[in-house]
């Protein structure tokens, strides 16, 4: 099923760079059209397109900019007798206060003593 | 040559004109395009939500057959909640205490009649996930209402409002669709840190004697040495939030405590910190205000001091999956709440009520 949470902005990036490239190759195309007949007209169509191009470059530019920190949903569990924690990635069917896995020092089982979001560190 | 000169003003002034037309029709434009792609956003979130609650009532339908399964879940998410009339406001909220257990109540044998297969527990968390879809489903209507009006008479006015409104609506929208994930895993949400502080106490000094007095809710006494020490909250590990006024009167019947603790999540604002701890006096308790109309009046009765400890986060964080800053609040909330403990008197009670929604905490 769906993630459940909203479609991430950065899924556009491609979108961006394939429009920005088209259209600097347009005011290029322009520009030197430009340049070889003379005509006005040209020039104008290249700055309006130029313009164009600034305003999708500076979007662009704040999109990538845009952070977004991926959080992923752990497990906290601690042994109740040596008091040794451990922070693991959750796995399906983790629930709150019940015994999962064996203490890595002592062997005693460990009790899940929370379950959140923690920013990914890499 | 002097007339060309006033052709040319003249049509100077025309292309301005029609500029300015120009610019009034594509700011109309460009405010029904925002609007239609945040509705879209809000479409999108509902049907994510009604299929999710969908999926996961079928997986304990049994035999059922899916499709009859999915039409009664579209019947149910049209139900509306219609408070009572506040025109003779006296027994208002007892009122609307009758018709919200109704509406509860039915909602879930509903749900439980759906889902056979499903432990009490599971149904109370798929009653919340279809609850969420309804929630979603009201609010993408009651938009898709004003945005076909705004169009209709191509109010500019009403367009920029729905407009302005959006991004402060998505954001809640996006809140409310955190929480599926988390209902559906059966895991605690910000919002249940209240009743998290409240199972880390009984975890801690263990518990005398732990009843249920009234539906969904426990009153747990603890063993703490020299104190009569009551903890309320809603039953675990389902996603209900309990019921805090009965419980707190069924105690206070029986002892009068020195004091209420009132444990709940508070809504920060940009620019706090998230998992802060603060204090406050009067009663804690969000929602339609029932609870805690019940609360107070039971203290001002009985002249109990009310006592709030409240756990900052934002809204989106209340509803997703805990996240470890409001983890961390929550261990902080427990030293704060046994200070307050400590500092009573020997020979003395106190009742401690974590409020949320109790979803991934046990009992
Ligand atoms: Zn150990």
């Amino acid at each position: 099923m769906s993630t459940g949470s909203a479609p991430h902005p950065k899924r556009w990036i491609p979108t961006y760079i394939v429009l920005l490239a088209s259209l600097l190759i347009l005011a290029a195309a322009l520009a030197l059209q430009y340049l070889r007949t003379g005509s006005d007209s040209y020039l104008v169509s290249a700055a309006f397109v130029a313009v164009i191009a600034v305003y999708t470059a500076w979007s662009f530019a704040r999109l990538i900019t845009l952070k977004v920190t991926p959080r992923s949903l752990m497990t906290l569990l601690k042994c109740p007798s040596c008091g040794h924690e451990v922070v693991r990635r959750y796995r399906e069917g983790d629930m709150l206060f019940s015994e999962l896995d064996a203490c890595p020092k002592c062997g005693s089982k460990m009790v899940a003593e929370g379950i959140f979001l923690k920013e990914e560190k890499h | 040559m002097n007339g060309d000169t006033t052709t040319n003003m003249l049509l100077l002034i025309i292309a301005l004109f029609a500029l300015l037309f120009l610019m009034q029709e594509l700011q109309i434009y460009r405010i029904i395009t925002e609007v239609e792609n945040y509705l879209g956003i809000i479409r999108a979130a509902r049907e994510r939500a009604l299929h999710a609650a969908k999926e996961q009532v079928r997986k304990y339908s049994k035999s059922l057959d899916p499709e009859y399964v999915s039409r009664r879940i579209d019947k149910l998410i049209e139900t509306r909640i219609i408070a009572p009339t506040s025109l003779d406001p006296f027994g208002i909220v007892r009122k609307l205490k009758h018709v919200l257990s109704v509406g509860e109540r039915t909602l879930e044998s509903e749900v439980a009649s759906l889902a056979p297969a499903a432990s009490p527990y599971e149904v109370q968390n798929l009653v919340v996930l279809v609850d969420i879809a309804r929630s979603l489903n009201e609010v993408y209507k009651l938009l898709n209402h004003y945005y076909l009006v705004a169009r209709r008479f191509k109010s500019l006015w009403l367009l920029m409002q729905l407009s302005a409104a959006m991004p402060f609506i998505i954001e809640e929208v996006r809140a409310v669709e955190g929480a599926v994930e988390a209902f559906r895993r059966s895991i605690p949400i910000g919002d249940s840190a209240g009743p998290l502080v409240a199972a880390f106490l009984m975890r801690k000094y263990g518990v005398q004697y732990l009843v249920e007095p009234v539906k969904d809710t426990i009153v747990a006494k603890l063993a703490y040495s020299g104190k009569d020490i009551y903890v309320v909250k809603g039953k675990g590990p389902g996603g209900n939030t309990g019921h805090y006024d009965d419980a707190v009167a069924w105690v206070v019947q029986r002892t009068k405590p020195a004091v209420i603790i009132t444990v709940d999540a508070a809504l920060r604002y940009e620019g706090e910190v998230s998992g802060e701890v603060v204090h406050g006096f009067g009663v804690a308790i969000g929602g339609t205000g029932v609870e805690k109309y019940g609360i107070e009046e039971i203290a001002t009765k009985h002249s109990i001091p009310l006592y709030a400890v409240l756990i900052k986060m934002t809204e989106v964080e209340a509803l997703s999956a805990m996240t470890e800053e409001v983890y961390r609040g929550v261990k902080e909330g427990v030293t704060v709440v046994e200070e307050l403990l400590a500092s009573l008197p020997d020979g003395s009670s106190a009742i401690v009520v974590g409020v949320g929604n109790t979803v991934g905490v046990p009992p």
